[in-house]
Order: C-alpha cells, then sequence, then structure tokens
C-alpha cells in the first residue's frame, strides 16, 4: 500500500500536478469563484451586508443611464488614448538611446527602471501631488519663468495632465521589453543599410521599428490593459474631481461597491469593463496584422 | 536521490497547506477565539475597532489596558483606522455578517443595523448603567425605538473662527443670530482686507442640506424623521438652490478656496487656520481639540453657530450622538462587551484618559469631572453645547438614510458642476432632489 502511493506520486502526472497545486488553489480562490460569484451579483441588488435578490438585467439597462459612469468611460479612454502612446514613444526612444554603445548604459537603465519598480505606489502618487499642487514645484517653476501659477488639480481641462505625466514617467518595464527587442535585431542589417548610404534616422525607420514591430504589439496591449485599471492615481491625488474629470472606471466601481455598498451595481459595471477591454484588446490584434511585420 | 526528492515534495505540500491553513486563519480569527474559550472557559476574547485621529487610538488603546488590568480574564483585539478605511473595512465584515464585537459607529449606522445588537437588555438589568445621563441624551442613539449603541459624546456642528484675525482687520465678530448674508458679507470682507480665505472648508452636505433644510421651516427635515429617513423630508427642491448660489458666489470672489485651492480634507483645512490663511472653518465641536493642537498660542479661536437664514429663524443645529459604541449581533461575549462599554461610558479614570476628545460626555458626573480638570478647547465645547442644546428644537433629524454615502457624493458633485457654472443653483437644487428621490424609492 505504501509502495504503491510511493509509486503514484512519483509519476510524472502527478508530481506535475502537486506542483502546480498552490497555483491551482490560488486560482480557484482568489479568481475564479470571485469572478464566478461577480457575475452572480451583477444580476441582483447585493448591498453589502444585506440579504441579496435576483433582479435580472436591472443593473445593466441602470448603467446606460447613468451619467457618471458614461462620463467614468470617457475620461478613461481620454486617459488610455493619450497616456498609453505617450509612455510607448519615451520608452522606446530611451530604450533606443540606451542600446547605443555608450559608457555606463547598465547604470542608466537601472536608473531609468526605478521609477517603475516602485510602481502605482501611494507615494508616488503623494510625491505627484505635491509637485503639481497650487504652491508645488511645477507652479514655483512656471511662476520663474515668468508664466502664471496654474491650479493643476482645480481645472477640469488641466486635471488630467498631471496623472498622464506621471504614468508616463513609469515607463521602465516598456523600456526594458523595447531594449531586449532592439539588442536582438542583427547588426549585420545596420551595416548593409549604412553601406547603401541610409542615415541614422532613416535605418531607424526601415530597420528598428518593422523588426520590433512584435515588440511594440505587445508592449502596446500591456500597456493598454494596466490603464484601463488605473486606480491608485486617481484616488490619492484627485479622487475622481474636479467635476468627475478623473473619475476613472475602476475608482467608480470603487466606490460604488465599497463607499456606497451597491455590489450588485459595482459587479455589473466591471463586467462591461471586461467586455470593453476585451474588444479593444481584440481590435488592437486585428489591426496588428496590417502593420507588425511577421519574421 | 529518490529520498531527496520526496522530501522535497513533502515539504512543499506541508508548507502549501500550512499557508492555506493559516490564510483561513487570520480572515476568520473569531474562529480560533472560539477554541481557546472552549480550553479555558473564563478567558473572553473580545474585538473593538474605532477611528479617529492619533490622540484617540493614544487615549483609547490605554483605556483597554486599563480595563485588562481590571479584568485579567478579558483580552480586547482592537483595531483602529481613518474615517474611510473603517467603513470599508466595515463593510466587508458587515458582507461576512463577522463584525466586531465592539463597534464605533456615527450617523452612518441605519446601513449596519442588521448588524446590531439593542442595548435595551443591558440597560434593563443594569449592565450597562445610564442613572447619570437623561433621555435627551440616549434619544441621540435611539432609533426605531431601540437603543442601538451607547453615545460617546454628543457634538453638533459649527464653525470655528479666528478671532485675532478679525480684530486685526477691524471686522465685527458674528453673533448668534448671524445670517448666511452676514456670513458671506464677512467672507467678502476677510478677502478684501486680508487677502486670505474666510473659510477654509464648509461641509457642504451637512451645512447645504442636514443643517439648510430644518433652517427653513421648523419640522423639515433633508431625510424624514417620521419615517427613519427612508425617504427625502421636504418637498420644494428649490429650498437648496440659496445655499449653491452662497457657495458659487463665495468660490467666485475668492472668499472660498477654489477647486483644487485648499485640500478638501479636514486636516489640510485645519492647517490652513493654523498658517493665518483662513479665518474661519466647518467643523464637529469635539474637533476643536484638534484644531488646537499646533495653533500658535496668540491666536484666539472660538467657536460660533453656523448663520441661519432670518435672524429670527431656526438655527437647524441638532444635538447629536457623534459616535456610539454598539454590540455585534454575532457576538459570542455580547455581557462582557456590553461590560466594557459600560465601563468605557462611566469609570472617571477611563474618561480622564479619553477627556472627552470624542464629544461631551453623556454621563453627568464624568462631564462634571472634566470640567474640573479645565481642558480650554474642552471647556469651550462644553460651553458652546450648552448653547445648542437650548437652540436645538428636538424636531431635527440626526440619523442618516442608508444610502446616505451616495446621495452626499452626488451633492458634492453637483456642488462642483454649479461652481463651474454648468448648472444654475436651481437646476442643481432640482438635479439632486431628483436623484435622491430615485434612489430612496
Amino acid at each position: 500500500m505504501k509502495e504503491k502511493f510511493r509509486r503514484f506520486m512519483n509519476e510524472d502526472n502527478v508530481v506535475g500536478h502537486v506542483f502546480a497545486l498552490p497555483f491551482i488553489i490560488g486560482f480557484f480562490l482568489i479568481t475564479l469563484i470571485p469572478m464566478a460569484l461577480s457575475l452572480y451579483y451583477s444580476f441582483t441588488d447585493y448591498r453589502l451586508g444585506n440579504p441579496i435578490s435576483w433582479i435580472g438585467f436591472d443593473n445593466y439597462t441602470k448603467l446606460f443611464a447613468d451619467d457618471r459612469f458614461m462620463n467614468a468611460i470617457k475620461v478613461t479612454f481620454i486617459y488610455v488614448l493619450t497616456s498609453v502612446p505617450l509612455k510607448l514613444v519615451f520608452g522606446l526612444f530611451v530604450a533606443y538611446l540606451l542600446t547605443r554603445n555608450i559608457k555606463g548604459t547598465t547604470f542608466f537603465r537601472s536608473l531609468y527602471y526605478v521609477p517603475s519598480l516602485i510602481g502605482g505606489s501611494i507615494s508616488v502618487a503623494l510625491v505627484w501631488k505635491e509637485i503639481f499642487s497650487k504652491t508645488g514645484l511645477i507652479n514655483v517653476l512656471l511662476s520663474k519663468l515668468g508664466g502664471e501659477p496654474l491650479s493643476w488639480y482645480g481645472d477640469q481641462k488641466l486635471v488630467m495632465i498631471p496623472l498622464v505625466l506621471m504614468s508616463v514617467w513609469q515607463f521602465g518595464s516598456a523600456m526594458i521589453i523595447f531594449a531586449a527587442g532592439i539588442k536582438e535585431i542583427p547588426k549585420s542589417y545596420y551595416e548593409a543599410a549604412e553601406m547603401d548610404g541610409a542615415n541614422k534616422l532613416q535605418s531607424f525607420f526601415h530597420i528598428t521599428l518593422p523588426m520590433l514591430s512584435p515588440i511594440i504589439l505587445y508592449n502596446l496591449i500591456m500597456q493598454t490593459i494596466s490603464a484601463f485599471m488605473t486606480f491608485t492615481q486617481a484616488y490619492i491625488i484627485t479622487n475622481g474631481g474636479p467635476n468627475d474629470a478623473t473619475n476613472f472606471y475602476a475608482l467608480y466601481v470603487y466606490n460604488q461597491a465599497f463607499k456606497f455598498n451597491s455590489m450588485g451595481y459595482a459587479s455589473a459595471i466591471s463586467w462591461v469593463m471586461l467586455i470593453i477591454m476585451g474588444i479593444v484588446t481584440l481590435l488592437i490584434f486585428k489591426s496588428s496584422k496590417s502593420w507588425v511585420a511577421v519574421k | 536521490m529518490k529520498n531527496k526528492k520526496k522530501l522535497a515534495l513533502v515539504s512543499m505540500i506541508t508548507a502549501t497547506a500550512l499557508s492555506i491553513l493559516s490564510g483561513c486563519g487570520s480572515s476568520g480569527s473569531n474562529g480560533g477565539n472560539e477554541g481557546s474559550e472552549a480550553n479555558n472557559s473564563d478567558q473572553v476574547h473580545l474585538k473593538m475597532a474605532w477611528w479617529g485621529s492619533q490622540a484617540r487610538h493614544d487615549a483609547t488603546v490605554k483605556v483597554i489596558e486599563l480595563y485588562e488590568d481590571q479584568n485579567p480574564n478579558v483580552d480586547i483585539e482592537y483595531e483602529f483606522y481613518d474615517y474611510d478605511g473603517y467603513y470599508t473595512k466595515l463593510g466587508t465584515l458587515a458582507a461576512s455578517e463577522s463584525i466586531w464585537d465592539i463597534v464605533q459607529l456615527d450617523n452612518q449606522f441605519p446601513q449596519y443595523i442588521n448588524q446590531l445588537e439593542p442595548l435595551d437588555e443591558f440597560v434593563d438589568n443594569k449592565i450597562i448603567d445610564v442613572s447619570n445621563t437623561n433621555e435627551k441624551y440616549l434619544s441621540t442613539t435611539t432609533y426605531d425605538n431601540k437603543l442601538v449603541g451607547i453615545s460617546n459624546g454628543v457634538n453638533s456642528f459649527a464653525l470655528a473662527y479666528n478671532k485675532t484675525l478679525l480684530d486685526e482687520a477691524g471686522i465685527e465678530e458674528p453673533t448668534d443670530d448671524w445670517t448666511y448674508e452676514e456670513f458671506e458679507k464677512m467672507n467678502a470682507e476677510i478677502k478684501n482686507k486680508l487677502d486670505i480665505y474666510g473659510v477654509s472648508r464648509m461641509d457642504d452636505f451637512i451645512h447645504g442640506a442636514i443643517m439648510y433644510v430644518p433652517q427653513t421651516e421648523k419640522g423639515l427635515n433633508f431625510y424624514d424623521k417620521s419615517n427613519l429617513s427612508t425617504t427625502l423630508g421636504f418637498d420644494d427642491p428649490n429650498i437648496l438652490a440659496p445655499y449653491f448660489e452662497m457657495r458659487k458666489n463665495m468660490v467666485d470672489n475668492g472668499s472660498y478656496p477654489e477647486l483644487g485651492g485648499i485640500d478638501t480634507n479636514t486636516d489640510s483645512a485645519f492647517q490652513a487656520i493654523r498658517d493665518r490663511k483662513a479665518a474661519m472653518v466647518f467643523i464637529a465641536s469635539n474637533q476643536l481639540v484638534e484644531l488646537m493642537k499646533g495653533m500658535p498660542e496668540d491666536q484666539e479661536i472660538k467657536l460660533i453657530n453656523p448663520p441661519r437664514i432670518t435672524k429670527d429663524g431656526e438655527a437647524g443645529i441638532p444635538l447629536r450622538s457623534s459616535q456610539m459604541l454598539s454590540i455585534s449581533k454575532n457576538s459570542k461575549n455580547k455581557e462582557e462587551a456590553a461590560k466594557f462599554i459600560n465601563f468605557f461610558q462611566n469609570d472617571e479614570e477611563a474618561n480622564k484618559i479619553l477627556a472627552g476628545e470624542r464629544g461631551v460626555p453623556i454621563m453627568e458626573n464624568i462631564r462634571e469631572m472634566l470640567i474640573k480638570e479645565g481642558n480650554p478647547a474642552t471647556l469651550a465645547t462644553f460651553e458652546y453645547l450648552e448653547k445648542v442644546s437650548e437652540l436645538d428644537n428636538g424636531e431635527i433629524n440626526v440619523f442618516d438614510s442608508s444610502l446616505n454615502p451616495e446621495i452626499q457624493a452626488q451633492y458634492n458633485l453637483i456642488k462642483e458642476k454649479v461652481i463651474l457654472g454648468e448648472l444654475t443653483p436651481n437646476e442643481g437644487a432640482q438635479s439632486i432632489f431628483d436623484f435622491a428621490t430615485d434612489i430612496l424609492k
């Protein structure tokens, strides 16, 4: 019996599953089951601490009459459409510089990666809040240069700028991936281009970019998804204001769920978000056929 | 080789199992407590939580330790949070019906009413002694004819103003019967003479809705008092418009911080008073103690009741429970929890430590003791509350609707739209009236 168990445990299949077990358990407990529950809640009027009753599609129909929800979609899209391209361009630019033969590139690469390490953390958001505050660094510089200090967090037209800049500043992870991609491009291509008389700019646009396109696609999708989920900055810095100008999707879900206790409604919003993100990702994939070079 | 593999496998499984077990343990440590109770029948574990400032945390922890010293069989496990964090945590605990044995609640409590054990029974069998207080104070925590908690202290709304600043500018001090008109004028004057803000922060929902509606007419309330705040207590949306208009004017003439001007949290608003960047701030009266911390000594701060609509109109301010201690319906040790609450409310030594920071204590002997101690900020609050108890007409609703957080958030959003000129004050008033009516259905 013992021997049998021993042999059973040592079978390749069993060992594999046992090693995967921690992940499988975690996946079920903190991903799959909560997701299934939230799908169920989205069809109920569940409020935290209260009894649950089934209300069908009411939450979903309510969504489309909810101005704050529509506004949340709008501002989230503005944020994604501005922050993602800027971040990618900036990341690519720095990666390009850092893959050239300059002394100490590894040092600089680590240095530029630091902002991404501290990620979407609360401390960074607080620092950012101070920098752009009424009497913060940016306004001091502005008035030194003879400009008027601006109310960055009070003006709904300006408020997106500090948030987007903060996201662009954290270009590190995109940069590292770009840098790895650039290094993969064979030197001989550039040498051949040089022989044919191409300048640096031409070889960047005609060799680097096309060769890098699969990596651009990867970065684009990852950054788009994470931008859709932006929460900390809006929560800490602006709390959605002024006038809901930075009331991002994730923040609105959080407020509905934990401030207003409307768990059912919040679940419905999350599922719509999942669908929207799915469609956007799909569109990016579809479009990639026309611009991603297949090796 | 094979043995090593097996050893690794076994330790992996054990580690996984342990981490899963410990994970469950920490999320439901109530379960753990039950076990130890069975082993040692006279050991009692209680869980308690509260929100508040650092001063409150330190004092409350000291009181808990004092109680544990006197009752070695009781072990109180405590947690403390800031206000928002507290309610977020409470919401999730309420969802799993496992809120702390002793909970601190303010007028948001109707949301959690299903989770609370009425205290009437403990008062009847004298576990909680209320002989030193009266009906008026107990009514601040009586909901649907049940005593849902014992108030830690009563407070009311007030404006704190810097008398020194007003004197310097030659501006007359406000009087008890001042009106919004005078208030607005005074703010403009402060702005013109001193080039600082008049007010650093007003709690607009409380001021413009909860207080303004009863000020309009005796008996009216933002939430209907007669049906436990399940509907609005007034019919005419235009009641809300004048406040919006005043707020817009104040931002336009620079006497109130523009959006993004001063952070809207109380810390920043209080700091603006200490830094003399504003002359007044809207507070709950027990916050005076906090406001005075770090206040330059040469500045004299006084409390005044908020302005009213006409000189002989309603004051609109009630005496209310700033916060109360309640017991969880699912607590295993309700009686022990009640004993602790009794200690917290009635013990003189404990209240010397707490020093009235949660509001004016409802027990007369404790009040007298604190008056003898004579902390100036506490005395000023007591004095102010004396005045409020005369102004309180007894018909003001001190409880919020269970949907209040959502309505309040919408109110503040609409206020911003009015200030930005996207809505007129009347449109804004109509809009919040419709919103609230709709979700309260």
